[in-house]
């Protein structure tokens, strides 16, 4: 076999070689996976929408059989990276205000951003209430499960400055990652009493304890045209979430989003 | 050239991994040039990341990262947690695999499937599987809760059950692999001289398969340390409690990325420094 009599040097640097192409070419495709919204665009009718992850239900509602749009669903702060990655996009739809603030600090929206939903904080517990929870104060109980987010995350965050608003220092037992983690548990009845949004409730089949503590600490959605000169299409997309009959915004109330 | 390596028959040369010291070393040339070049690439794909890891490393501020007291917490937190479920392999992982080299089992391929499943089983699913059988409201964790009080979920005794499930079949496969390769013939020879099942087990068999226990005792820690996504899901994440290492990263991640790199560089060194220890001194290279 020829590449048996090859030297050793050569071969070390062929094997080098290969390995800079596996490397490069593994390289590019994460790339092309990152950069979806650009790679999936097949012309300009289509209308890529970018919507925070949160939004997943929504966004498959309302755009299921749809034509001439493509959805990307991510993390908000995901999507604003790839923006500014040079991704293509006509719509953007974040779960938070500063993250919609950095695109447009970025340069990476040029269209007015405006508020389409809330996503509220609510005192959630496993159905049926077991642990017999009636309102903020129980967090405090150690006789209780008690889980939150963690604060490094968006919902965590809400719910510590909603908590010390409220001079409540909970005995917490856990700090999930997300919020999806912290329902599930709360689902599953291993948890007592934590703080969730409010669209959590119906998707994971939640109770909600009444807590007006927590009426002003809610999650701002914010919808805008990538461009400053939207096109007709995009505009009317647009208008489906922010107009009062919507197709977006009854999909949104659906879901357990609130009103902006 | 070696003198007598060419010269010896086929039938004495070693097989398995498990082979004695002075094997000659085989000849490079004998590969297919094809196969050398895809190991290499394979070995990139290896170094590579951990090669990404360190040129993003903060060395300069690596000091006060990993001082930090956050960090010193969840390394305690891991080490309690790493080190109890391999206790915990050892103990119960050692009798399943002499049950599984030695005794004739009904069905040994479907047992032996079953031991390897936390293997291929996502973590998070691993974690929600413990939840439903272990948890507060759990086939048995009902029974547990209701009886003893005890309740698993947002425990370091938690954490400890999660990561020992996980890091089970590194120990029992190895060790089992051992044994069978070992075969039992000289347990038999030490029976027929009058030695009892115990003593027969400490002075021959367990001797016999002494590198694989320490391989399969570090395999198995190794993957504990590193266990990530069953123990968040079954025990939570609590500072001092459940809050491991790997759990630290992942949250450190979303605040300060280049804290995160500092301590996956920890559990990196860690591992690296164990298993090359562990590979040196007790398993033949």
């Amino acid at each position: 076999m020829a590449g048996g009599r090859i030297t050793d040097h050569r071969y070390r640097r062929r094997a080098a070689g290969l390995a800079v192409v596996a490397v490069v070419a593994s390289m590019s495709m994460i790339a092309a996976g990152c950069g979806g919204a650009a790679g999936s665009r097949a012309s300009d009718d289509i209308v890529v929408v970018m919507a925070a992850s949160s939004l997943a239900d929504v966004v498959e509602t309302v755009f299921e059989g749809r034509s001439g749009v493509t959805p990307v669903v991510a993390g908000s702060s995901t999507l604003v990276a790839q923006l500014a990655a040079g991704a293509e996009a006509d719509i953007l739809i974040t779960a938070s205000g500063d993250t919609m603030e950095r695109a447009v600090s970025e340069g990476s929206v040029r269209g007015e951003p405006v508020p389409l939903a809330a996503n509220n904080l609510v005192l959630a517990t496993p159905a049926g209430n077991p642990g017999h929870v009636t309102g903020l104060d129980d967090l405090t109980r150690h006789d209780l499960l008690i889980g939150l987010c963690a604060p490094e995350v968006p919902c965590g965050a809400l719910a510590r400055h909603a908590l010390d608003e409220a001079h409540i220092a909970p005995s917490t037992d856990t700090l999930e990652p997300n919020v999806r983690a912290l329902a599930t548990k709360l689902s599953l009845g291993e948890l007592d009493a934590g703080l969730v949004y409010g669209t959590d409730i119906a998707r994971a089949g939640l109770s909600a304890v009444d807590a007006p503590e927590l009426q002003d600490h809610s999650n701002r959605y914010y919808i805008a045209s990538v461009s400053a000169e939207p096109s007709a299409a995009v505009q009317a997309m647009i208008q489906d979430f922010t107009s009062v009959d919507g197709i977006g915004t009854r999909a949104l109330h659906e879901y357990g989003f609130g009103r902006p | 050239m070696r003198p007598g390596a060419a010269t010896r028959p086929i039938s004495d040369i070693p097989e398995g991994p498990l082979s004695q010291p002075g094997t000659p070393a085989r000849p490079i040339s004998r590969l297919p040039a094809a196969l050398t070049w895809v190991g290499f690439v394979a070995l990139g794909m290896l170094v590579l990341p951990i090669v990404g890891l360190l040129q993003r490393a903060p060395w300069s501020a690596l000091p006060s990262i990993l001082s930090e007291s956050e960090v010193l917490e969840a390394l305690r937190v891991s080490l309690i947690v790493s080190l109890g479920a391999t206790a915990a392999c050892i103990v119960l992982g050692l009798p399943l695999a002499l049950v599984l080299a030695r005794r004739r089992l009904r069905f040994p391929r479907v047992v032996r499937a079953v031991v390897m499943l936390p293997m291929v089983l996502p973590p998070v699913v691993a974690g929600t599987a413990l939840l439903f059988a272990l948890g507060r409201r759990g086939l048995v964790g009902q029974w547990l809760d209701s009886w003893f009080g005890v309740s698993l979920p947002f425990t370091t005794a938690g954490s400890v059950v999660a990561a020992a499930f996980v890091a089970l079949p590194f120990f029992v496969v190895t060790v089992e692999a051992a044994l069978r390769q070992a075969g039992h013939e000289l347990d038999e020879a030490a029976a027929t001289l009058g030695a009892g099942a115990w003593a027969t087990l400490a002075h021959v068999t367990l001797p016999t398969v002494r590198p694989a226990l320490v391989a399969g005792t570090a395999l198995a820690w190794a993957r504990a340390l590193g266990e990530f996504g069953a123990t968040l899901t079954f025990a939570g994440n609590f500072p001092g409690r459940t809050r491991t290492l790997p759990l630290e990263t992942y949250l450190a991640l979303e605040r300060n990325p280049e804290a995160a790199v500092a301590i996956s560089l920890v559990l990196v060194a860690v591992a690296l420094a164990v298993l090359v220890t562990l590979r040196d001194r007790w398993m033949p290279s």
